[in-house]
C-alpha cells in the first residue's frame, strides 16, 4: 500500500471510493489480480513488439475511430499489423500467434474465456507516441492487454492508460531485451512495484506515487476534481475582478 | 547551420545521420553530456510552485501558476483551470456519455466551442443535397455532436456554419485563442494555439470529461526546454521546413515530458500563420506543448476578430499580455540553439516525424530505420528528391492557412499538375477558403488541375475517405508520417507548402529551388 504523507490522507481517501473486495480475473495463462476497479498484479506471459516509437495511429488506425463508445475496439487494435492486404491474419505478428481460434482472433474482455492467454505487452522505446486517442488505451485493454513494459511512454498516451488502470511499467533497454528474450510467464506486483521472471530476473521499476496510487485503487480522478468545485468557483469570481492575475 | 557557441546540434557531420539519439533522453542529456548548454536539474514543480518565491520565471511558469485552482502536494497533482475547450465529433462522444451518465452537466459551456472537421467529407454536398459523409457510424458521430452541443447550450461551427473549419484553425481566427490562457481540445495537435503565448494541450477523451463537468484538470507540471532560432530564413524554405529541422534533430520522442518555448530572432519575425505552423508540430518531437511569446505581431492578428476583446478591453488586455515573456535570467531544462540561414527544404524518408533530412541529402545509413525503409520503399544511400509521387495534400492544421495556399499557388501560377497525379488542396476552414477564393487562388489551383476542396482534416489522418491507396507515395503539408496514416499501406513524404507545389508540377519530390520557371522570382 502506497505510503501517504499526512496532509494527503484525507484527500486520497475521498477519492478510493471503491470497496476493496479482492477479485481473481483468470484466463488460460494469465491472471490479473484486483481490488475493486484497481490493479495489484498480473502474471502473464509476454507478446514481445520490439519496436521503438509504436504510436497510436498503429495501435488503432483512425479509420476505427468513428464510433461514440468505448467498448469493442479490440478488433481494431493494431489491425494493419495483425492483418494481411487480403484480411487474412499475418501469420508474422506477435498478437496472432497467441490466438487460438483463427476465426476469431481477438481478445476479449477480461473474465471472458476468450482472452488472450497473454496479457503483458513488451515493446520498445517511447510507445504511444502521436496522436491523444484514448481509443488506443481502450484498444489494448479490450484486447486483453493488462501491461504494458516499455522504457518510455509518451505524455498523453501515459495520461490515458493510467486514467483506465492499464498498467504502464518503465524498464531499461537492456532489462527489456533479456525479459523478452526469456520468453517465460512474467509477473508484475504493482503493489512493490516489481517485475520477475523466471528464476533471476527480479527488477524494481518506478511510477509517479500518484499514478501508483490511482492503479492499486482504481481511482477515478473526476471524483477529485468534483470535490474541488467551491474552490474552482472562487478561482472563478477572483479571476474576473483580477485580470492582472495572469 | 546549428550555432557552435552552444553546440547542442554540433556539426553537419552529425546531423546527416539522421539519428534519433542525439536527444533521445533528456535526463541523461543533462547529467552526461556537455552538448547541452544552460541545463539544470532543477525540480520543476517545486521551484516554481513555492508560495511566494521570486526566483525568475519562464513564460510556462507563470502561466502555469497563473491557472492553479490548487496547488499540488505530496503525491496530489495540481488542479489547473482551462480556459478554453474545444471539442470536434471524434474525441468527445464517450466523454459526453460519460458525464450524462454520472448526472452532471457542462460547467462552462460559454467557454466550450466545438467543430466539426475529422471526418467531414471535403467533397462538398451531393446533387440532392445530403453530406456524402464515408460510413453510418461517421454520421451517427457527427449526429452525436450536434445533440451533444445542443443538450448542453455549446455554441457548434458544423458543416453548415461560415466558421466551420479545423479546430486549430478556427480556435485563432476566431479570436477565441488569446494569449495567457489553457486552452486544451481532445488533438494533439492543440499545441498549435501555443503560438499565441497560451499554454495549450492535447488530452484524452476521460480529461475531456473532466473539463467538461469541473473546466478543470488534474496536472503535473512537465519540464521546460526553450528554442533559440536565429538566422533569415532563405527563399523557398518555411516555418515547416524549421520545425521538421527541429525535429529530426530532437528525435520523435526528444521532447518527451516538456514544454518548448521558441524563441530567437527568426521566430520574432515570424507571421502568426508560420508560429503556428512551428507549434503545432511540438508534439511530433513528443512535447506537452509549444510556446511562443506574444508580441505586437501577435495582438495586431487578434485585434478586431470575432471573440477578441474590444476597444479599451483590448488596450487593457495587449498590457497585460506584454507581462507573458520568460524572464531575462530564467532557467531552462534544456535549451538549444538553432541557425537557420542554411537551411535547406526538408522532407522526411521513413515512419516517423523525427526521420526527416534536408531535401538533397541522402537517406542515412542506421539500423534503427529498417523497418520504416522497408516501409517506404525507399533504401539508405539513396536520395528522394525525384522519386515518383502519386498525391500531392496541401492542407492540414500544420499548413492549410490563407499563406500556405498563397505560398504554395505562388509556385504553381501558370504551371500544370503532371500527368498522373492528384493534388488536393483542401483550406484550413471556410473563412479560409473564402478568403483564398476572394484572391482567386481557386482558380490558379483548379486552372493548374488541382483539386479545391471544402475545409477539414482530409487525408491528414484520412478518416473521412479522403485516402492514398496501397503503395502510393504522397508528399503532404500534414504533421504524421506513421505507416498507414494516409489510408492502408500509404506511403507520406512530409514537406512545406512550396515543396508540395512543386512536387505535384514535377510529377515526383522536387525541390522548388531548382525549377527553372522559379528561379527568378521574387519570394
Amino acid at each position: 500500500m502506497t505510503t501517504l504523507k499526512n496532509e494527503q490522507k484525507s484527500e486520497a481517501r475521498s477519492i478510493a471510493s471503491e470497496g476493496r473486495e479482492v477479485r481473481s480475473i483468470t484466463s488460460e495463462g494469465s491472471e490479473v489480480r484486483s481490488e475493486g476497479r484497481g490493479v495489484r498484479s498480473i502474471v502473464s506471459e509476454g507478446i514481445v513488439l520490439p519496436l521503438d516509437n509504436v504510436d497510436t495511429d498503429q495501435i488503432i488506425p483512425a479509420r476505427f475511430l468513428t464510433t461514440v463508445s468505448r467498448d469493442g475496439l479490440g478488433k481494431a487494435l493494431f489491425y494493419d499489423w495483425r492483418y494481411e492486404e487480403n484480411g487474412e491474419l499475418n501469420p508474422n505478428s506477435p498478437f496472432n500467434s497467441i490466438a487460438s481460434d483463427k476465426t476469431s482472433p481477438v481478445g476479449a474482455s477480461a473474465g471472458n474465456s476468450k482472452a488472450p492467454q497473454k496479457s503483458i505487452l513488451i515493446t520498445g522505446d517511447n510507445f504511444g507516441c502521436g496522436s491523444s486517442r484514448e481509443h488506443a488505451s481502450w484498444a489494448l485493454l479490450d484486447f486483453g492487454i493488462r501491461a504494458v513494459i516499455s522504457s518510455r511512454f509518451a505524455d498523453i498516451f501515459r495520461s490515458n492508460a493510467q486514467k483506465n488502470g492499464l498498467v504502464l511499467v518503465e524498464l531499461s533497454p537492456e532489462d527489456i531485451n533479456v525479459l523478452s528474450s526469456l520468453g517465460l510467464p512474467i509477473q508484475i506486483n504493482v503493489e512493490s512495484m516489481t517485475v520477475q521472471c523466471g528464476e533471476g530476473f527480479v527488477r524494481n521499476f518506478v511510477m509517479d506515487e500518484f499514478d501508483h496510487y490511482k492503479i492499486l485503487n482504481g481511482v477515478d480522478e473526476l471524483d477529485y476534481l468534483l470535490e474541488c468545485r467551491s474552490e474552482i468557483s472562487d478561482y472563478e469570481n477572483k479571476k474576473t475582478i483580477d485580470r492582472d492575475n495572469i | 547551420m546549428i550555432s557552435d557557441s552552444r553546440n547542442m546540434i554540433s556539426s553537419s557531420t552529425n546531423m546527416t545521420t539522421g539519428s534519433n539519439d542525439m536527444i533521445s533522453s533528456s535526463s541523461n542529456m543533462i547529467s552526461n553530456s556537455n552538448n547541452v548548454v544552460s541545463s539544470s536539474n532543477k525540480d520543476s514543480a517545486e521551484s516554481t510552485e513555492k508560495p511566494g518565491d521570486h526566483s525568475p520565471l519562464t513564460l510556462y511558469d507563470k502561466l502555469w501558476q497563473s491557472h492553479l485552482v490548487r496547488l499540488g502536494s505530496g503525491m496530489m497533482p495540481s488542479v489547473l483551470y482551462i480556459d478554453l475547450h474545444l471539442i470536434h465529433e471524434v474525441t468527445s462522444p464517450q466523454a459526453f456519455a460519460q458525464i450524462k451518465g454520472r448526472g452532471l452537466k457542462v460547467a462552462r459551456p460559454d467557454r466550450t466551442f466545438a467543430t466539426m472537421d475529422h471526418s467531414i467529407p471535403t467533397t462538398g454536398r451531393l446533387a440532392d443535397g445530403t453530406l456524402p459523409v464515408i460510413d453510418s457510424s461517421a454520421a451517427m458521430q457527427l449526429d452525436q455532436l450536434a445533440r451533444n452541443c445542443k443538450e448542453n447550450g455549446i455554441q457548434l461551427f458544423d458543416i453548415t456554419s461560415t466558421k466551420q473549419g479545423i479546430v486549430h484553425v478556427i480556435g485563432p481566427e476566431l479570436g477565441l485563442t488569446q494569449p495567457g490562457m489553457t486552452i486544451v481540445c481532445g488533438d494533439s495537435h492543440s499545441s498549435t494555439h501555443g503560438a499565441f503565448g497560451s499554454l495549450a494541450f492535447g488530452i484524452g477523451t476521460s480529461e475531456v470529461a473532466h473539463v467538461l463537468a469541473t473546466q478543470c484538470l488534474l496536472q503535473k507540471k512537465s519540464k521546460s526546454m526553450r528554442i533559440n532560432i536565429d538566422g533569415i530564413i532563405p527563399k523557398f524554405v518555411s516555418a515547416k521546413d524549421v520545425i521538421l529541422y527541429v525535429i529530426s534533430k530532437l528525435g520523435v520522442g526528444g521532447a518527451t515530458g516538456h514544454v518548448i518555448e521558441y524563441a530567437g530572432s527568426t521566430v520574432r519575425a515570424m507571421s502568426m500563420d508560420e508560429r503556428m505552423t512551428l507549434c503545432n508540430m511540438s508534439i511530433e518531437a513528443g512535447a506537452r506543448a509549444g510556446i511562443i511569446a506574444p508580441d505586437d505581431t501577435t495582438f495586431q492578428y487578434i485585434a478586431g476578430r470575432e471573440f477578441a476583446p474590444t476597444g479599451q478591453e483590448f488596450d487593457r488586455s495587449v498590457e497585460i499580455w506584454r507581462r507573458l515573456v520568460s524572464d531575462s535570467d530564467a532557467v531552462f531544462d534544456i535549451e538549444i540553439d538553432v541557425d537557420v540561414s542554411n537551411l535547406t527544404p526538408m522532407v522526411t524518408y521513413g515512419t516517423n516525424p523525427g526521420m526527416g533530412m534536408q531535401i538533397e541529402e541522402a537517406i542515412p545509413y542506421d539500423a534503427g530505420i529498417s523497418q520504416a525503409l522497408e516501409y517506404m520503399k525507399f533504401q539508405s544511400g539513396d536520395k528522394i528528391l525525384g522519386a515518383k509521387i502519386d498525391i500531392a495534400f496541401l492542407g492540414s492544421c500544420t499548413n492549410s492557412r490563407l499563406s500556405d495556399l498563397q505560398a504554395a499557388a505562388e509556385v504553381i501560377q501558370g504551371q500544370k499538375v503532371a500527368a498522373g497525379v492528384k493534388f488536393i488542396v483542401v483550406p484550413g476552414s471556410k473563412r479560409v477558403k473564402s478568403e483564398a477564393e476572394a484572391l482567386g487562388l481557386d482558380k490558379i489551383f483548379i486552372e493548374a488541375g488541382a483539386e479545391w476542396r471544402e475545409p477539414g482534416c482530409s487525408m491528414c489522418l484520412a478518416m473521412n475517405g479522403d485516402t492514398a491507396n496501397r503503395g502510393q507515395l504522397v508528399i503532404s503539408t500534414s504533421n504524421r508520417n506513421f505507416e498507414g496514416r494516409q489510408g492502408a499501406g500509404s506511403r507520406t513524404v512530409l514537406a512545406s507548402p512550396i515543396t508540395v507545389a512543386a512536387s505535384a508540377i514535377a510529377g515526383s519530390i522536387a525541390d522548388a529551388r531548382y525549377i527553372p520557371e522559379l528561379m527568378g522570382a521574387s519570394r
